[in-house]
């Protein structure tokens, strides 16, 4: 076999390479870098039914570069029909022995999968693949939206980081920006073609097997085809019979047929619940909580009618959307530019619609009883599980930051004012309306920021501890020594609380007193880290108070030169 | 043994084995060969997808931009200092600097004078012990006369030279004796140590492991190239778009990818075959061509 050969089967097959531990003894001596596989691995490789058909296509082409040469038209189009094939099914099953296992890699494929899908189809890798993952990941988008499986989203630089949780497993992966593409030179192509083809094996089992567990048909079947197929003139402005199904399926405004079809009552059942054993009351609660959450996140957009512009991307917010709407309301909730894409549902016209996404600055004409938002509101509406308030994105409005849903702070972590609101706001306390003299809300977050800072102080410094715990012995012992007028009720309640907090404060005491030398300097040293942190996050929240208020009157000078 | 995948890709060839005897399986039907076990584990524990840093929004806060940047400009900063490194390392003396004839004498006189200089204050203080040390291997030479090589022992010394052999093996012997019947009253001491040391042994463990541990997320070095991280995506205040629409992508997600792989382990980092011709192109005007021409 050509040198190509194996690299291609060690990537099929999941064989890597190896760095040994004596790089000499393997070596012959010379501790030279070089690649390593096992022997044993490669003796492996040798039983794989593929290395026959590998050695079949190095002598088809052979034989074709023969018939080229002998300028034999008709032997070089015989030879070119019975190309010969292999297939990685084997393989796939192979490797990924449960269904579980193949899912956890799926990450991989996925990424892959949506990167190759962009690719022009201009010679870079076959268009056969480029089509083959484009369908694919269209057929992954209308599972997850199909099992509501998406959890967040995030719009970076590079592209977009999806994370949607399959059968259990969270599965996240990034999907580039359409049209961004320029090709890296320092990138093998062969050997991301050798993944890809590997990975697009692995993705269609996958595919059907989820499509199957939500009884759906595989390959994918479009619910209510009559009512499209009433106007097929329309569709052929778009696409050719043959790809006019791909493009509606990615259209991802259809939902899917059932084998069998959905009732009701299955819907609305309740899951049963199961206490699991070794769990304590909290992890319960938090677990109820996180599906209380995700309950709410299922029915953000309930009622809600949108509608795409031309210019805002349409199948990340389609996808975003229909993924929230989809359930029990079948039928598009979601519409956009008949331009842009098949399967548009209503028109702009439509007085139906409450959400219309814009992203341009000059609006023409506006039609009363519809907000107009910027695409960050969907976005970042599914990131908080709740309904964000539609005023910071109205169109020409400077945006709120869109924070990154994949960081999750840890106590006593710097967390930033925008955050801190969205956190507020999900408990359900709205912190004054969301009005636009910002000066209201810095003074509620700076009063928020100082009330958490005095908490996090009062923890941590253990020496106002011990000196409150004096004041508060103090003041009991001035109590007990007065004479009891004040009213029985209220003084319980607060020697209760007082008493316990003492308490905890003389046991915290008692168990520093306690610990060894060694301890207690590792005990320190912790301390002295936490208040380290404390002091940090302190400062950045200084310096972006600082950075605020630059920017505010900045403002202000902007509005002044304005007026003037 | 999983004979039928969960994945449901029975071959319709093989419907007829299904739910038969497992030992019926096996002695009629070709197994294909087990995949080994090792197999299983994954060369790396990072995960396949790594999430940008909050930074790399495309709207991003004040803070978390400003920690990318950071980030960023550390990562440049030390490339800037190695290649200021090298660039002073290979650069060739200006007129100014350059070495003269008199700085080449220095240079060459340079370890000489000092010598000179050390050792007129040196020869005064060691030349004691010196003259002391002498007489005494003297006089150590002179008790044990050295016998010349080749002179043959006397039975005598040779007797006592055994003798005082045995004696010596003894003392020891019993020394050791005495010195374990002493342990017995110092088991508490001992044991002490023995816990000392065992702790000593479980926190080398514990280090070793931890160290293990670490290593396991490196990239290894699996090929004549080391494996060199990506640059950091970065965008600057003013690059930012200020609308999901004028958003300009950074980097490429395609070489994204590579690196990561790269990264786990999965592929040995690599650079692009460099074209080389065997032999000069020689060039030749066809006849065809040349009778068009």
């Amino acid at each position: 076999m050509a040198l190509s050969f194996p690299r291609r089967l060690c990537i099929l097959k999941g064989i890597y390479p190896h760095e040994p531990k004596h790089k000499k003894k393997v070596n012959k001596g010379s501790t030279a870098p070089r690649t390593f596989y096992l022997i044993k691995d490669i003796k492996f490789l040798l039983h794989e039914p593929i290395v026959h058909k590998f050695r079949e296509y190095k002598v088809f082409v052979r034989k074709l570069r023969k018939a080229y040469g002998k300028s034999e038209w008709n032997a070089v189009q015989r030879l070119k029909d019975n190309k010969p094939g292999y297939k990685l099914d084997h393989i796939v099953k192979e490797r990924y022995p449960t269904f579980i296992d193949a899912l956890r890699d799926v990450d991989d494929a996925l990424s892959m999968c949506f990167l190759f899908a962009t690719f022009p189809r201009t010679g870079k890798c076959h268009v056969q693949t480029i089509q083959l993952c484009r369908r694919l990941t269209v057929e992954f988008l209308n599972y997850v939206i199909a099992s509501r499986a998406l959890r967040k989203v995030f719009l970076s630089i590079k592209g977009i980081y999806y994370q949607a949780e399959v059968m259990g497993q969270l599965v996240t992966w990034i999907t580039p920006y359409a049209f961004s593409h320029n090709h890296p030179t320092d990138v093998d192509y062969r050997v991301m073609a050798t993944f890809t083809e590997f990975y697009t094996t692995l993705l269609g089992f996958v595919n059907f097997r989820l499509y199957q567990s939500l009884n759906l048909h595989y390959p994918p079947k479009i619910e209510g085809s009559p009512s499209v197929k009433q106007k097929p003139e329309e569709e052929e402005l778009y696409a050719l019979d043959s790809e006019s199904y791909l493009e509606k399926l990615s259209a991802l405004s259809a939902s899917l047929a059932r084998v069998v079809a959905p009732s009701p009552e299955e819907e609305e059942a309740q899951v049963d619940e199961f206490p699991v054993e070794g769990e304590s009351a909290e992890e319960e609660d938090a677990r109820k909580k996180e599906q209380e959450a995700l309950e709410k996140q299922r029915k953000l957009f309930e009622g809600l009618r949108f509608f795409l512009n031309r210019e805002v991307p349409r199948e990340p917010l389609a996808f975003v959307i229909r993924y929230v709407v989809m359930g029990r309301c079948f039928g598009g909730e979601v519409s956009w530019d008949r331009s842009v894409c098949i399967g548009a549902t209503y028109d702009v016209t439509d007085p139906k619609i409450t959400h219309q996404i814009v992203d341009r600055p000059g609006l023409e004409q506006q039609v009363i009883g519809r907000y107009y938002l910027q695409p960050q509101w969907v976005f970042d509406s599914v990131n908080a599980k709740l309904c964000l308030p539609v005023g910071d994105y109205f169109p020409g409005v400077a945006l709120p930051p869109h924070l990154s849903p994949f960081v999750s702070e840890k106590e006593g972590d710097y967390i930033p004012p925008e955050k801190l609101k969205l956190l507020a706001l999900q408990r359900g306390d709205n912190p004054g309306e969301e009005s636009e003299s910002g000066e209201e809300e810095e003074e509620g977050e700076g009063a928020t920021e100082s009330e958490e800072e005095e908490e996090e102080e009062e923890e941590d410094s253990e020496k106002e501890d011990e000196g409150r715990l004096k004041k508060m012995e103090a003041q009991r012992s001035q109590s007990k020594s007065l004479p009891v007028k004040v009213t029985a009720g209220k003084v319980l309640k607060e020697d209760k609380e007082r008493l316990a907090q003492e308490e905890q404060s003389e046991e915290k005491r008692l168990a520093i007193m306690m610990m060894k030398k060694r301890e207690k300097y590792l005990y320190q040293k912790i301390m002295f880290g936490k208040r380290r942190k404390i002091r940090e996050v302190n400062k950045l929240a200084e310096k972006r108070k600082a950075h605020d208020a630059a920017v505010k009157s900045e403002k202000k000078k902007g509005k002044k030169a304005r007026r003037e | 043994r999983v004979l039928f995948s969960l994945l449901l890709l029975t071959d319709p060839l093989d419907q007829a084995l299904a739910g038969k005897d497992t030992w019926f399986l096996e002695q009629t039907k070709k197994q294909p060969v087990r995949r080994p076990e090792r197999m299983k584990k994954k060369p790396s524990n990072l995960p396949a997808v790594e999430v940008i840093a909050p930074g790399g929004s495309y709207n991003p806060s004040f803070q978390s931009h400003q920690a990318l940047l950071l980030q960023a400009h550390e990562v440049e900063v030390k490339r800037q200092k190695a290649e200021d490194k090298l660039e002073r390392q290979l650069s060739f003396p200006t007129a100014a600097e350059a070495p003269t004839q008199e700085t080449v004498f220095q240079e060459q006189c340079e370890g000489l004078l000092e010598e000179e200089s050390d050792n007129e204050e040196r020869q005064e203080g060691p030349s004691k012990p010196q003259e002391e040390g002498l007489p005494e291997d003297s006089a150590s030479v002179s008790q044990f006369p050295r016998m010349a090589a080749g002179e043959k022992k006397t039975e005598r010394q040779r007797k006592k030279e055994k003798e005082a052999k045995r004696r010596k093996a003894r003392e020891v012997g019993e020394k050791m004796a005495r010195l374990r019947r002493q342990n017995l009253f110092q088991l508490r001491s001992i044991r002490l140590q023995v816990k000392q040391w065992e702790a000593e042994l479980l926190r080398r463990k514990q280090l070793r492991k931890a160290k293990r541990e670490a290593e396991a997320n490196k990239p290894k070095r699996l090929g004549r190239l080391k494996y060199e991280d990506a640059d950091l995506d970065v965008q600057l205040r003013t690059e930012l778009a200020d609308s999901l629409r004028r958003l300009k992508p950074e980097g490429s997600i395609l070489k994204d990818r590579f690196k990561s792989l790269q990264k786990r382990n999965l592929i040995e980092p690599r650079e692009r075959a460099k074209f080389k011709r065997k032999y000069r192109v020689k060039y030749v005007e066809k006849r065809a061509f040349r009778e068009i021409t």
